[in-house]
C-alpha cells in the first residue's frame, strides 16, 4: 500500500496548519461479549433503556498500536477498579432488541444528546470538578444470540470549533524540549499527584515549569494555579495516541472547555500529550509530544456546538461493526473444538505422526445397534468420527439399557423405540457435532425365507437395495449383528464394493474382532489372476504360511466356516437364541473393533496392509498406533487375546469373487425376472457350500487349527 | 492476578492526505457532518492482538496455572492454531517435549469462559529444582515470579528482569 508523505502540505489547505486529532479505536474483549450475553439473558431481557458502562484507555503503548478505548468483562460494573496506569472513561450502553431498531435508531440525536450533556457539564463547571465527564462514550449494540453475532457502533462525542484550531508551534517530542532534570521532575510531580488523589491516572492536569522544577495540579485548580499567567498556560493530557504530530481524542473537549471558560483572556495553550511507557522495566516519557495552539473564540451562544464522534468501521466508512463469536460462545461449537482439541493432544505429544483426519473423516456404517453397536458408536465418537449410521430392525426392550449404553429405561416404554433411530438421536444428544442417522430395517438373511407373499418379497427387495445404497455411501462397514447369517449379505456387498469391513462377534466369554480381506481394485484383478495362483502355491509351500499376508489375501468371516450360514436360531432354546455373553465382553470387543479400524486407517496401505500376527508383537510396529492385525480373538476366561491370521478361501461363499458376489450380482441383474432373489441365492449358497466344504478340508481346516490352538509353534 | 499484553501482527499504519479521503466519508448515514479536525486516513490495517493472562491456583495440582486468551480488537478470540502460530519457534519444539507439557483449552473456573491453559501437570517437576536451589543458596525467591518467568515467555508474556530484582530487594528489606 502506497502511503503519501504526511509532511507534505496540500496546496489547497490554508497556510496556518490546523490541529488534528487521532480518534479512538474501540477494543472489545471476548469477556465483554460474554458478559453482555449474560446481562441480556438474565438481567436486561427486553429492557432497552440506556445502561451505564465503563471502559479505559492507556498511554503506555509501544509505537504502532492504535489509540484504544478498551471494554472488558468488568465494563458493566461502573465501580470496578481501573487497571493500573489506565484512565477510566464512562459510557452509555444502548442495547437494542432487534436488528431493525439497531439500524433505525437515530444516531444523530443520540450523539447530539450526549454532546449536549457534555456541554452542560462544561457550562455548569461539573466537568472541571470531574474531568472524566469530558470523555464520555456511547455504545450501540445488538446481540444476535441465536447466531452469536454482535453488531456494535461506538461513539466518542467531541465538540467542535467551527473553524478548527490553529497550531502556533508544531509538535515535538518532550525529550527535545525538556531537559532530563525537567523530565524527572515532571514524572515525580505527576506520580505524587496521582498518589495524593488515589487514582490510577489523571486524564488532564495543569503544568507550570521552569528550568529546574515542574509543578502539576488538578484541572479544578485552574484559576489559582494559573493566577499569574494570563495569556499562555500549559495543560497536560493523558494521551492514548502514539503519533508525535497528533494528539488523541481526549484533548478535544478539554480545549472546548478551556475556550468556553477562559477563552476571553487566554490566547494560546501549550499542550503536553503525556505518554508514559515502561519497557523492559525502564520507564520513559520522552516520547510525549508538546505543541502550542491558538485557542479559538467560542461563539457567544448558550447552544451546544456541533459534535462528531461515531466511529468508522473497519473499511473506513461510517457504519457499524460486526463480530461473529459463535466459535467461542456457541456451546455446540465449543463442544466440537474441545473434542478436536482433545484428540489433537494425542498428536502433539504421544503420536506426532498420527493422521487424525483419516479417522475423523471416515463414514461409518454400523449394522446392528445392540450391545456391540452401542459400544462401537461410543468409541467412534471418542475418535471424533462425525458420520455414524445405524441399521437395526429391533425395538428397545427392558433388558437392553443396562448393557446397551445408548438407551435408557424411558426408551423401552410403550413397546420400545426403534433401536436404530433411538441410537442416532442419543448420539446427537451426547455430541451435537456428530452427524448420526438411523435406519429401522431388516437385513435379508440366508435361511430366513422371505417368499411368503408378494409384500414380503417386495420388502426384501427394498431392504437389499437400501443396504446397497448405505454400503455405497460409507467407507467402513461394521458387522455387529447377533447372528452369523445376517452378516452374509453385507459381507458380500461390501466385498464387491471394496469397502473395509470390520466384524465383531461374541460368544459367552470369547470374541472375534476382524477386518475382512480387501480385494484388489477391480481393474488390477484380471492382470493378477495368474500370478495370484503362483504366489498362492508358494505361500502354501513356504514355511511362513501365515506371515506377511497382504490385506487382499486375508480371509473374511465366512472363509473359515465349515457350516453354511443358515437359520441359527431355529430349534434353539431362548438362551441359545440370544447372544448371552459376559457383560464386559461387548465393551471390550466393540472398543477393539474401533481401535482396529483406527490402526488400519493409519497404515499407508489401509485395508491392504499386511496383517500383523501375535509373532509381530516384539517387532517394529507398521503404524504409529502399532500393529494391524487381521483378527483379534479374545478369551475372557483366560484374559487373553491372540492375533491369528488366515488366508482368503477362494471358494468362500461371501468374499470369493467367483463363488460369492459375482454370482450374487448375476442374480441381482436378473432381479426383475426372478421371483425370489433370495431363495435363489440361498439355493446357490447351499450348493456352493457343499462344493466348498470339500476343498476347505484341505486348506480351511489348517488355518482353523492355526487359530484355535494359537500357541503351537509352526 | 491479571495482565494484558498487546502485539501487532503485520503492523502497517498508513497516512494519506485528508482531502483525498474526504469525499468518501459520511455518505452512509446523515450523521457524519464533515469533521476536518479528525486525522483522516489513519487506517489501522494491522491486526492488533490482545493477550490476556490470568494466574489461577489449581487445587488438584497445588500449583499456579497460567490461563490466557488472545483476541482481536473486536473481541474475536484466536483459535488454538492461531495461538500456535504466535508461539515462537524456539519454544514450539520445547513446548511439545518440554516440562510444561502443552497448551489445552479449558473453561475459566471463575469467568466460565473458554481460555487456553498451560497444563500444570508437570509444574512441580520443573519448579522443585528451582526451589531446592534457592533454599540451598539461602536466597529469597518469589515462587510466582520464578514460575511466571519460565512459563510466560512461551505464550508471549515476557517478564522483565527488574521483576525478579524488585522481588529480591523487597525480600531483603523485609528481612
Amino acid at each position: 500500500m502506497a502511503t503519501a508523505d504526511s509532511e507534505t502540505h496540500n496546496p489547497l489547505e490554508p497556510r496556518i496548519p490546523k490541529l488534528q486529532f487521532v480518534p479512538f479505536t474501540s477494543a472489545l474483549d471476548a469477556g465483554f461479549w460474554h458478559e453482555l450475553t449474560q446481562k441480556k439473558l438474565n438481567e436486561y431481557r427486553l429492557d432497552e433503556t440506556p445502561k451505564g458502562i465503563k471502559g479505559y484507555y492507556y498511554n503506555g503503548d509501544p509505537f504502532g498500536l492504535p489509540a484504544r478505548l478498551t471494554l472488558e468483562f468488568s465494563a458493566f460494573d461502573v465501580n470496578a477498579a481501573t487497571p493500573a496506569h489506565c484512565c477510566p472513561a464512562v459510557g452509555t450502553l444502548y442495547n437494542t432488541n432487534t436488528f431493525e431498531s439497531f439500524k433505525s435508531c437515530d444516531k444523530k440525536s443520540l450523539l447530539e444528546k450526549a454532546a449536549n450533556e457534555i456541554w452542560e457539564t462544561i457550562k455548569s463547571g461539573t466537568a472541571l470538578e470531574n474531568p472524566m465527564l469530558l470523555n464520555k462514550f456511547l455504545l450501540l449494540t445488538f446481540a444476535d444470540l441465536k447466531k452469536y453475532r454482535f453488531y456494535y457502533w461506538f461513539c466518542y462525542p467531541a465538540l467542535c470549533f467551527p473553524d478548527g484550531i490553529p497550531i502556533v508551534q508544531q509538535a515535538v517530542c518532550l525529550g527535545e524540549r525538556f531537559s532530563p532534570t525537567q523530565i524527572q521532575a515532571l514524572q515525580k510531580a505527576y506520580d505524587e499527584l496521582c498518589q495524593r488523589e488515589g487514582v490510577t491516572a489523571l486524564p488532564y492536569f495543569l503544568i507550570k515549569y521552569n528550568d529546574k522544577s515542574v509543578l502539576v495540579s488538578l484541572l479544578k485548580n485552574w484559576n489559582d494555579f494559573f493566577q499569574d499567567q494570563e495569556e499562555k498556560v500549559t495543560v497536560g493530557v493523558y494521551d492514548p495516541c502514539n503519533f508525535t504530530q497528533y494528539p488523541g481524542w481526549p484533548l478535544r473537549n478539554l480545549l472546548v472547555m478551556a475556550a468556553h471558560r477562559w477563552g476571553n483572556h487566554l490566547h494560546s495553550v501549550e499542550v503536553l500529550c503525556f505518554r508514559d511507557r515502561t519497557m523492559q522495566g525502564v520507564r520513559d516519557i520522552t516520547h510525549s509530544s508538546i505543541f502550542e495552539i491558538n485557542l479559538p473564540q467560542m461563539p457567544q451562544s448558550p447552544d451546544c456546538p456541533k459534535a462528531v464522534g461515531w466511529e468508522k468501521n473497519q473499511k473506513g466508512g461510517m457504519g457499524p461493526r460486526m463480530v461473529n463469536l459463535s466459535e467461542c460462545m456457541d456451546p455446540k461449537r465449543l463442544a466440537e473444538s474441545s473434542v478436536d482439541l482433545n484428540l489433537k493432544l494425542m498428536c502433539w505429544r504421544l503420536v506426532p505422526t498420527l493422521d487424525l483426519e483419516k479417522i475423523v473423516s471416515s463414514k461409518c456404517l454400523l449394522l446392528g445397534a445392540g450391545t456391540l453397536g452401542c459400544c462401537v458408536a461410543r468409541t467412534l465418537m471418542g475418535w471424533g468420527v462425525r458420520q455414524i449410521t445405524f441399521v437395526d430392525n429391533a425395538k428397545i426392550s427392558y433388558s437392553n439399557p443396562v448393557r446397551q449404553p445408548l438407551y435408557e429405561f424411558e426408551d423401552c416404554l410403550g413397546g420400545g423405540k426403534s433401536k436404530a433411530l433411538a441410537a442416532a438421536d442419543r448420539l446427537q444428544k451426547i455430541f451435537p457435532g456428530v452427524n448420526a442417522e438411523g435406519f429401522n430395517m431388516s437385513i435379508p438373511m440366508p435361511g430366513h425365507p422371505v417368499n411368503f407373499s408378494e409384500v414380503t418379497m417386495e420388502q426384501a427387495r427394498k431392504d437389499v437395495a437400501q443396504l446397497e445404497r448405505l454400503i455405497d455411501a460409507h467407507d467402513i462397514i461394521f458387522l455387529l449383528m447377533d447372528t452369523r447369517e445376517s452378516r452374509w449379505l453385507p459381507a458380500v456387498v461390501a466385498a464387491s464394493k471394496r469397502k473395509l469391513v470390520i466384524n465383531a462377534a461374541l460368544g459367552f466369554d470369547t470374541f472375534v474382532v476382524m477386518r475382512h480381506g480387501l480385494k484388489k481394485p477391480k481393474q488390477q484383478e484380471s492382470g493378477d489372476s495368474c500370478s495370484n495362483n503362483a504366489s498362492g502355491s508358494a505361500d502354501l509351500l513356504g514355511s511362513s504360511l501365515f506371515s506377511n499376508i497382504p490385506g487382499y489375501k486375508l480371509g473374511c468371516y465366512f472363509c473359515n466356516d465349515v457350516v453354511a450360514p443358515g437359520d441359527s436360531t431355529r430349534d434353539r432354546t431362548l438362551d441359545q437364541q440370544c447372544t448371552v455373553s459376559r457383560p464386559g465382553l461387548a465393551m471390550i470387543a466393540g472398543a477393539l473393533a474401533v481401535e482396529l479400524m483406527a490402526s488400519v486407517l493409519q497404515h499407508p496401505e489401509g485395508g491392504y496392509a499386511v496383517a500383523s500376527s501375535s509373532d509381530d508383537r516384539m517387532n517394529e510396529p507398521p503404524t504409529s498406533l502399532g500393529l494391524v492385525p487381521h483378527q483379534i480373538r479374545g478369551f475372557l476366561s483366560r484374559f487373553d487375546n491372540v492375533l491369528p491370521v488366515s488366508l482368503a478361501f477362494d471358494k468362500c461363499t461371501a468374499c470369493s469373487p467367483k463363488e460369492g458376489w459375482e454370482t450374487y450380482k448375476g442374480e441381482e441383474q436378473q432381479r426383475t425376472n426372478t421371483s425370489s432373489l433370495l431363495k435363489t441365492s440361498i439355493c446357490y449358497l447351499k450348493h456352493s457350500l457343499r462344493r466348498s466344504l470339500t476343498s476347505m478340508s484341505e486348506r480351511g481346516l489348517i488355518s482353523l487349527q492355526k487359530f484355535l490352538i494359537p500357541h503351537i509353534p509352526s | 492476578m491479571c495482565c494484558n499484553n498487546l502485539r501487532v501482527k503485520k503492523c502497517c499504519f498508513f497516512i494519506v492526505p485528508f482531502q483525498s479521503l474526504a469525499f468518501c466519508l459520511g455518505k452512509e448515514l446523515n450523521i457524519h457532518t464533515l469533521d476536518d479536525s479528525e486525522v483522516a486516513g489513519i487506517c489501522a490495517t494491522s491486526e492488533v492482538i490482545r493477550y490476556e493472562y490470568h494466574v489461577l491456583y489449581s487445587s488438584s495440582y497445588e500449583v499456579p496455572v497460567l490461563y490466557f486468551r488472545a483476541c482481536f480488537l473486536d473481541g474475536r478470540p484466536l483459535t488454538l492454531d492461531e495461538i500456535w502460530e504466535g508461539v515462537h519457534e524456539c519454544y514450539r519444539a520445547r513446548l511439545l517435549e518440554g516440562p510444561w507439557d502443552t497448551i489445552t483449552q479449558q473453561e475459566h473456573p471463575l469467568l466460565g469462559q473458554p481460555f487456553f491453559v498451560l497444563h500444570p501437570c508437570r509444574t512441580n517437576e520443573f519448579m522443585a529444582p528451582v526451589l531446592a536451589n534457592s533454599q540451598r543458596e539461602n536466597r529469597n525467591m518469589n515462587y510466582i515470579t520464578s514460575w511466571l518467568s519460565i512459563v510466560g515467555p512461551v505464550v508471549g508474556l515476557n517478564l522483565p528482569l527488574s521483576y525478579a530484582k524488585l522481588v529480591s530487594e523487597q525480600n531483603t528489606k523485609t528481612d
